[in-house]
């Protein structure tokens, strides 16, 4: 892969741009230049040893690809101007690196540019003093002292132009090899490059061989493999052939196979392939994968029914809907149901604790059946001793307030809302204070579905429900008091009494009302019980919710009432209502009550003869209801 | 309980996630990423509206003096269609001209481009290949541009642009080349493929020690995978393509590596092309990444076995879905999306696949995404025991399985983003010269640009070149070049494909 090489391409670069360095600053008879030829040599043998190193020499550094190496490094930066001031484009390193070459090519980059340039150049230079471990190769066309393939350098001309004399040099050897042992130019040719350059050549030459016709290629294989009369075969184009890629030699050895009535795979067998690349080569000498019985597909086109497919907007399922809930934020209950699945393949600490962990989420998102399903499942393993522990601890997840308050808002459906009623009911008084405070805040469709919950947990709730009566503001104390009938528990009376005589009017008065809302012995008693409350406004709030529910049963205390007032003190008001709810209740015992009053002889003040007027009138009212005439 | 102070009209209920699919299933709510600038009939009809008024002003213009009624009102017309286009969001639109084909913004006009070749012609004579309209155009400057496209005196593109600018036009600017020529976007193009390759070579690199760690039973540090996923993102946002020419690598040796890494970043251009959030990307690129992990605990002889596998290596290797659940459970992430979709991803949208579904369950969208991303990365790659398929026959057999596989919005979703030819598919043109298909054109799937490689007698080029196989002949009114067949890669002997993208 490209970037594996960095480290080592820099470490390369970096030890011999130092030897460099230091040749340059320090006196011949210093010891520090060479230690670091000594170190650039042993290091780079070992960062050859898995490939060649091969660098392209920019004016101002390197590059491996298209990645710039050791960039900003001063002594990097110098290497690579003193080269490219010799018209150096590459410089390549491999495995077998004398120290006395890695010397050559130190004095080398001490020398003048321009005295390189005109004494043969840098390459010829190296070659000259015995170095092929380390190769340059320059930008000019230059051919190679040796004369490289008919004169083209290898290493550096253009691909159009070796392209044309391997041609030629195949031709050649097939003329020669009728005759007598064949002339292998291709061979004779890499085999006079420097070692560091003759790797680069093959594959330069075998890159070259994509630059012509298919059937000229095909043709040069088939000649490269035929034999001289001494049994020879043209093993320098072979060794070339061998370097092309995978799947362009794999085209090239079913042609040449297919024209010489052969498998592809016994020719590969003349070429000597790096592992790799006969282990590629087999995968792709595989026959095409094809789909179309497997998959009932058509053999002729199907892009242009594909592509009218596409075009039609109308199939796009309900791709909008998924996108719309994709967010990973509303996927707890997905994520329990996975955790519960999977602890019924692996159970372990683990999964378990990893329930836990989306318990609370699954529970605020309103993933009720999932969860009714993990809480199964801990059920299930709390029987493993080693996890009890962890099962109580992943339960323990449900009963934060948070988690609690959020179960109370999400249920939408009945058995959604009994598992919820499963959920609070386990966390105790979190869960019922949890549930109190969500009852009180919901609105009617919401309560309807908390309801059940609320009178499954009515002990809970009404404890809950005392402590806050005696602690919260009054708003939410008339809240809870108005409430408490729903629980449906007779308990809850005494409480709502006992607000009778709260601090705060308004609670007061929601006590009296929810009293009054109650049909049952006790809240009529406790009602009755108030009409001689201290307070005036909340006993005419008592009598008026009295005669509004029709209580019967408080008639005597309300003519006790109505008798016992102080005539010196300002009750015309509360005489009025209570004159008023005995009209209301309406019974026998109520109308008699009334005429009693408005009997009465004393009568002092214009109030008092009004209330004794209304009496009489409602009396009257009273007895003309019932179809009964005044007595 | 709080303390704060009661109000009784306090929060509602949650929404459910139900209701928040109910109310993005409405009419109006958004549509997944326009692919192509005009998607819809309509937008596609007054964009050559705008064309053919241009057209028939020109005409008008040089038929009758500039007094005349008719030219009057064509000017008026071509005014009235640019501003038509402004309420698409169009704050400007550009008529682009290359190799002679006429576009609107990155749109082919084959028809147009024939019919108005005058225009064209006349366009190119005055050194212009581009012509912007901005919205509020007045007829008045349509007028000008009118007379400079008559004006033989004009004949490079800084005459063309002082003509306008002396006449104080300002909604009406030109430029000597179009958006569609590849030299100016090159340079950006490669500095972004560079980093886009590097993001993946690192990619390999924290997948393998994942891997290690995985295998080792140690807890997996996925800090590393995010920050790929990031980094891949931004990639993303830069030039998707550069990202999604990545898939064409195959690597052999590491195929479970590049696989996982190819079909993250499939899953991610999907999800992009799906109108998925920034948070949800993050989260599917790392499920995408995590989500076969579980084949760690499968034997490697059975996962590499070339012939068919017995019932119980069958079974063995299905549970790769439930082990890789095991294992990203234990990373500590609030994110749960990779330990979903590792469990979901081979379940199938019919709900028939594996591990068995609850009654009444569907796969998450990332799982689908990924199970559709997973097929079609596997498809294509060649593997020890078999060859790769095409991409176009492996897009053919995701369309075949869509309703039953695969999503069926989720299918064509990947095709309209990949391509009926992919990036990276080799094709065969009608002269006989081999090409790899460069950049997909959403306007016309059928019609890529592609590079050429090799000539029709198999001579390699030294450098490729792209042709837009939208360009049209104006002669003939028929595309230059058309694809008449899709080949393997190996077939055709192209190696590193990525290289070409």
């Amino acid at each position: 892969m490209e970037t594996e090489g960095f480290p080592r391409a820099d470490e390369a670069l970096r030890l011999i741009a130092a030897a460099v360095g230091a040749a340059r600053l320090y006196p011949p008879a210093s010891a520090l230049p060479q230690e670091a030829i000594a170190r650039f040599t042993t290091r780079a043998n070992e960062l050859a040893a898995s490939g060649p190193l091969r660098y392209a020499v920019d004016p101002h550094g390197f590059r491996l690809g298209t990645t710039n190496l050791a960039a900003g490094q001063s002594q990097v930066v110098a290497l690579a101007e003193t080269l490219h001031s010799m018209q150096v484009g590459q410089l390549v390193f491999v495995p077998g690196i004398k120290e006395s070459e890695a010397a050559g090519f130190v004095n080398l980059c001490l020398r003048e540019a321009a005295d390189v340039r005109s004494t043969g150049g840098a390459r010829a230079a190296l070659v000259s003093t015995a170095v092929s471990h380390i190769a340059v190769i320059e930008v000019s066309l230059r051919a190679s002292e040796e004369g490289g393939l008919a004169g083209v350098d290898l290493t550096a001309a253009p691909l159009d132009e070796i392209a044309e004399r391997v041609a030629q040099a195949a031709a050649q050897r097939e003329e020669s090899a009728a005759h007598g042992p064949a002339i292998d130019e291709v061979a004779e040719a890499i085999g006079k490059l420097e070692d560091a350059t003759r790797e680069l050549a093959m594959e330069r030459v075998a890159a070259a061989m994509m630059r012509l016709d298919e059937a000229t290629r095909t043709r040069v294989l088939a000649m490269a493999l035929s034999a001289d009369t001494q049994g020879r075969r043209m093993e320098g184009m072979l060794s070339v052939v061998a370097r092309m890629k995978p799947a362009a030699l794999a085209r090239l050895l079913k042609l040449s196979a297919a024209q010489a009535g052969a498998d592809p795979r016994r020719i590969a067998q003349a070429l000597q392939l790096p592992p790799e690349t006969a282990r590629l080569l087999q995968m792709m000498l595989n026959p095409t994968a094809s789909v179309e019985p497997d998959f009932e597909l058509s053999t002729t086109a199907q892009a242009e029914t594909i592509a009218e497919i596409i075009a039609t907007d109308t199939d796009n399922s309900d791709i909008e809907r998924q996108v719309a809930v994709a967010s990973p934020t509303l996927t707890s209950g997905r994520a329990l149901a996975t955790a519960t699945a999977v602890s019924r393949v692996r159970l372990d600490l683990d999964t378990v604790k990893a329930m836990g962990e989306v318990l609370p989420q699954a529970a605020r998102d309103g993933a009720f059946s999932t969860i009714r399903e993990a809480l199964r499942r801990l059920d299930e393993i709390e029987a493993e001793p080693t996890l009890r522990d962890a099962v109580e601890s992943a339960r323990s997840m449900l009963s934060d307030p948070l988690v609690l308050r959020d179960v109370c808002r999400s249920p939408i459906t009945d058995a959604d809302a009994a598992i919820a009623g499963e959920i609070l009911h386990a966390a105790g008084p979190a869960g019922a204070e949890a549930l109190l405070e969500s009852y009180v805040r919901a609105g009617e469709p919401r309560r309807s579905l908390l309801r059940p919950i609320l009178r499954g947990m009515s002990e809970s709730v009404l404890g809950v429900a005392r402590q806050r009566m005696r602690t919260a503001d009054p708003q939410l104390a008339v809240a809870i008091v108005h409430v408490l009938p729903s629980l449906g528990d007779a308990r809850a009376i005494p409480l709502i009494a006992e607000a009778i005589n709260n601090l705060d009017e308004q609670v007061r008065f929601a006590a009296v009302s929810s009293l009054a809302t109650v049909s049952t012995a006790d809240a009529e008693a406790a009602l009755v019980r108030a009409i001689n409350h201290r307070e005036p406004e909340t006993q005419r709030h008592v009598v008026r919710e009295i005669g509004r529910a029709r209580i019967a049963s408080a008639v005597p205390a309300l003519w006790r009432a109505l008798e016992d007032l102080n005539i010196f003190q300002r009750t015309y008001e509360t005489r009025k209502d209570i004159v008023g709810s005995l009209e209301l209740i309406g019974t026998p015992e109520a109308e008699k009550a009334l005429r009693r009053f408005a009997q009465r002889s004393l009568v002092v003040g214009r109030k008092t003869r009004e209330l004794k007027y209304r009496a009489v009138h409602a009396a009257e009212s009273m007895a003309n209801k019932r179809g009964v005439g005044a007595p | 309980m709080t303390d704060t102070p009661y109000r009784p009209e306090n929060e509602g209920p949650l929404a459910s996630p139900a209701q928040i699919a109910a109310e993005a299933a409405e009419p109006s709510a958004g549509m997944v990423a326009v692919r192509a600038p005009f998607a819809t009939p309509e937008k596609l009809g007054r964009a050559r509206d705008m064309v053919r008024t241009l057209a028939v002003a020109y005409a008008n213009a040089a038929l009758y003096p500039t007094t005349h009624p008719l030219v009057a009102s064509s000017l008026e017309d071509l005014a009235a269609a640019v501003n038509d286009l402004g309420e698409f969001g169009f704050e400007a639109v550009t008529l682009n001209i290359y190799k002679k084909t006429l576009f609107v913004e990155n749109q082919v006009f084959p028809e147009e481009s024939v019919t108005y070749r005058k225009l064209i012609e006349d366009l190119l004579a005055r050194g212009i290949s581009a012509v912007t309209f901005a919205r509020g155009l007045t007829p008045a400057e349509g007028a000008t541009l009118i007379e400079l496209l008559g004006d033989p005196r004009i004949t490079d593109i800084q005459d063309a642009r002082a003509f306008l600018e002396t006449r104080g036009v300002s909604g009406v600017t030109v430029a000597e080349t179009s958006s569609l020529d590849e030299a100016g976007n090159e340079a950006r193009n490669k500095e972004v493929r560079a980093r886009a390759r590097e993001s993946y070579d690192t990619g390999v690199t924290a997948m393998r020690d994942i891997e290690a760690q995985a295998k080792l039973g140690r807890a997996m540090e996925v800090g590393s995978l995010q920050r790929v996923v990031e980094s891949m993102l931004d990639n993303l946002l830069q030039d998707p393509a550069a990202v999604l020419g990545l898939t064409a690598i195959k690597g052999h040796d590491d195929y479970t590596l590049n696989h996982s890494l190819n079909v993250c970043i499939l899953a991610l251009s999907l999800g992009s092309a799906l109108g998925l959030s920034a948070e949800e990307l993050h989260s599917l690129g790392l499920a995408a990444l995590l989500y076969d992990i579980g084949k760690v605990r499968i034997p490697e002889d059975v996962l590499m076995k070339a012939g068919p596998l017995t019932a119980e290596e069958w079974q063995l290797v299905k549970r790769h879905t439930e082990e890789g659940a095991d294992l990203l459970k234990r990373i500590q992430l609030a994110d749960k999306m990779p330990m979903i979709v590792a469990y979901e991803h081979h379940q199938r949208h019919d709900l028939m696949g594996y591990p068995e579904p609850a009654a009444g369950a569907e796969q998450h969208l990332f799982s689908k995404i990924v199970g559709v991303c997973d097929a079609y990365d596997a498809m294509t790659t060649m593997r020890p025991f078999r060859r790769e398929i095409r991409p176009d026959k492996a897009l053919a057999v995701l369309m075949q399985g869509r309703g039953k596989a695969y999503d069926p919005g989720v299918t064509k979703s990947l095709v309209a983003m990949l391509g009926i030819y992919p990036m990276g598919a080799v094709v065969k043109l009608d002269d006989g010269t081999v090409a790899v298909v460069y950049r997909v054109n959403n306007d016309d799937l059928l019609h890529p640009r592609v590079k050429v490689l090799c000539d029709p007698v198999g001579r390699w080029l030294e450098s490729p070149e792209v042709l837009d196989l939208r360009v049209i002949n104006v002669e003939t009114g028929l595309p230059v070049s058309a694809i008449v067949d899709c080949i393997p890669a190996v077939e055709a002997g192209v190696d590193d494909i990525w290289q070409y993208l």
